[in-house]
């Protein structure tokens, strides 16, 4: 047995997680962590819940399970007709999170494992280049995103952003005391003079509010528009932005649903092609489940 | 390795994309149509807009003397309601929220609140000059009745005639945010008039 102070202890080790990391890339692994992501970050809807707690039932007795078709038929339906009721009211990740059920579903019917492993790496390089360049085009035609509106908004504003805010130096006061005028302007027995609130703002916010509407922007751009290449080392570099967008900004934006489901498309596309990069998609699934800690509340000291 | 016919695997690859590119496209089609937030519907535009932030309703129940008195109060059924509307402000969602209010009973509180004045900083003013009363939902409406409000208190401390509802105003309004001048404007939208 390998001791602390044994020197062939951590060289053991990393071997042993390289093996690890060998068997769950030769594995079905992005079926498994599709199941994962269904189960902890799906619909809400009871129709939803009661067929994936199924599912993960019968992959728990019977993980062959994993791989029919019906049993991905059956998770895709539930999803699509939650999505169907809740269309107007449906976040984007939700969406994505069907349509990839519906990529599991499809890529399960063919028994060549090759071809099911193409559907995966085709579609997972797909949603990712609609996702980016989606968001991006979005933002572009908006008209408060590009000035920076936006972000400083969500920092004056949204409590969601507010321990991200006074990690980077906002004052939570500041947040507090504009959300209680705009409280008051949308306060249906109060009149606001010319329907106007002054919101409490300074340079620092401003510079914060750029930075991150650039940082934004551009990581997004970026990783579509590199991946549409195709290439060995474009796909890297997307890799390496992509891992670096969901190190980021899954902290402060409390969206881990659509965190995970990024990591799974990029662990999906990079799974046959690097070792390296696949562990790291699988680190950064941890790293968003790990950040729904309280950690604002630490901050905060709430 | 079986062989799939060509058509079956173009398929196997594309369908999910193209319903994909559909339903976005249809998302920014009733984003330009009908302000539908670009946060739903599959355009994949979180973040794009900060509508989630300025975008709300002000609801108002009229009666027969043509006073508007305005709902703070809803069922949870009709908040769910008011938050569609406010995501897909479509004249269907705004009927389907003032259907569903006038199909509530309400009571109202025992206090009038006034009105008060406020400045763009957050500061009282002054006393407006009008004074409602805060309505509750108290049940379903289950008679052909025209009054909803608590009508023995109503009758008591206001009026002897029981008030007819004789309509329902929803205001949709937006705040636009000017980050040089670090103002942030409401505009009054929308109004959807529901009448009796």
């Amino acid at each position: 047995m390998a001791s602390v102070a044994d020197p062939v202890g951590p060289s053991l080790l990393v071997t042993r997680l390289g093996e690890a990391l060998r068997e769950i890339r030769k594995g079905d692994s992005v079926t498994y962590l599709t199941l994962f992501l269904a189960v902890v970050f799906g619909f809400q809807s009871w129709l939803f819940q009661l067929s994936v707690q199924l599912a993960l039932l019968v992959v728990l007795l019977a993980p062959s399970m994993a791989q029919r078709p019906a049993l991905w038929f059956l998770l895709s339906m539930a999803a699509s007709i939650t999505l169907v009721h809740e269309r107007d009211l449906a976040d984007n990740h939700k969406y994505l999170l069907c349509y990839w059920l519906w990529v599991m579903c499809i890529a399960h019917i063919p028994t060549d494992r090759e071809l099911r492993d193409r559907i995966i790496r085709f579609n997972a390089r797909f949603f990712l280049i609609f996702i980016f360049l989606g968001a991006a085009l979005q933002k572009f035609l908006s008209s408060t995103y590009m000035t920076g509106g936006m972000f400083e908004l969500e920092l004056l504003l949204d409590d969601r952003f507010r321990a991200f805010g006074h990690l980077v130096g906002i004052d939570p006061s500041l947040g507090e005391e504009n959300l209680r005028r705009f409280n008051l302007l949308q306060h249906p027995y109060v009149q606001v003079l010319d329907d106007k609130i002054k919101l409490l703002s300074n340079d620092h916010v401003h510079y914060v509010a750029k930075l991150v509407t650039l940082y934004d922007f551009y990581v997004q751009v970026a990783i579509g528009v590199l991946l549409l290449f195709c290439r060995e080392v474009t796909d890297m570099f997307a890799d390496l932005l992509l891992l670096f967008f969901i190190f980021t900004t899954y902290l402060p934006a409390p969206v881990w649903g659509f965190g995970v489901t990024l990591s799974v498309l990029g662990f999906a596309l990079a799974k046959e092609r690097s070792q390296f990069m696949s562990a790291a998609y699988l680190l950064a699934m941890g790293a968003v489940v790990v950040y729904q800690v309280p950690w604002g509340d630490w901050v905060l000291g709430t | 390795m079986t062989r799939v016919p060509r058509i079956v695997r173009w398929a196997m690859f594309c369908t999910i994309p193209l319903i994909a590119i559909l339903i976005a496209a249809r998302q920014l089609y009733l984003h330009a149509t009908e302000d539908l937030s670009t946060w739903k519907g599959g355009g994949m535009g979180m973040f794009a807009n900060a509508d989630n932030l300025t975008r709300y309703l002000k609801i108002y129940l009229v009666f027969g003397d043509d006073q508007r008195h305005p709902l703070l109060h809803l069922t949870d059924a009709q908040w769910r309601l008011e938050d569609r509307a406010l995501r897909y402000p479509s004249e269907s969602n705004f009927r389907a929220l003032a259907d569903s209010i006038r199909a509530t009973a309400w009571w109202a509180g025992k206090e009038k609140i006034p009105l008060n004045v406020f400045d763009s900083t957050g500061q009282k003013i002054r006393d407006g000059t009008g004074q409602f009363y805060d309505l509750y939902p108290a049940h379903p409406r289950t008679g052909p009745e025209q009054a909803d409000i608590d009508i023995e208190y109503w009758k008591a401390k206001y009026d002897p005639k029981p008030l007819a509802l004789t309509g329902i105003d929803i205001e949709y309004w937006k705040g636009s945010y000017d980050p040089k001048t670090m103002e942030l404007t409401a505009a009054l939208a929308q109004t959807f008039v529901s009448k009796d």
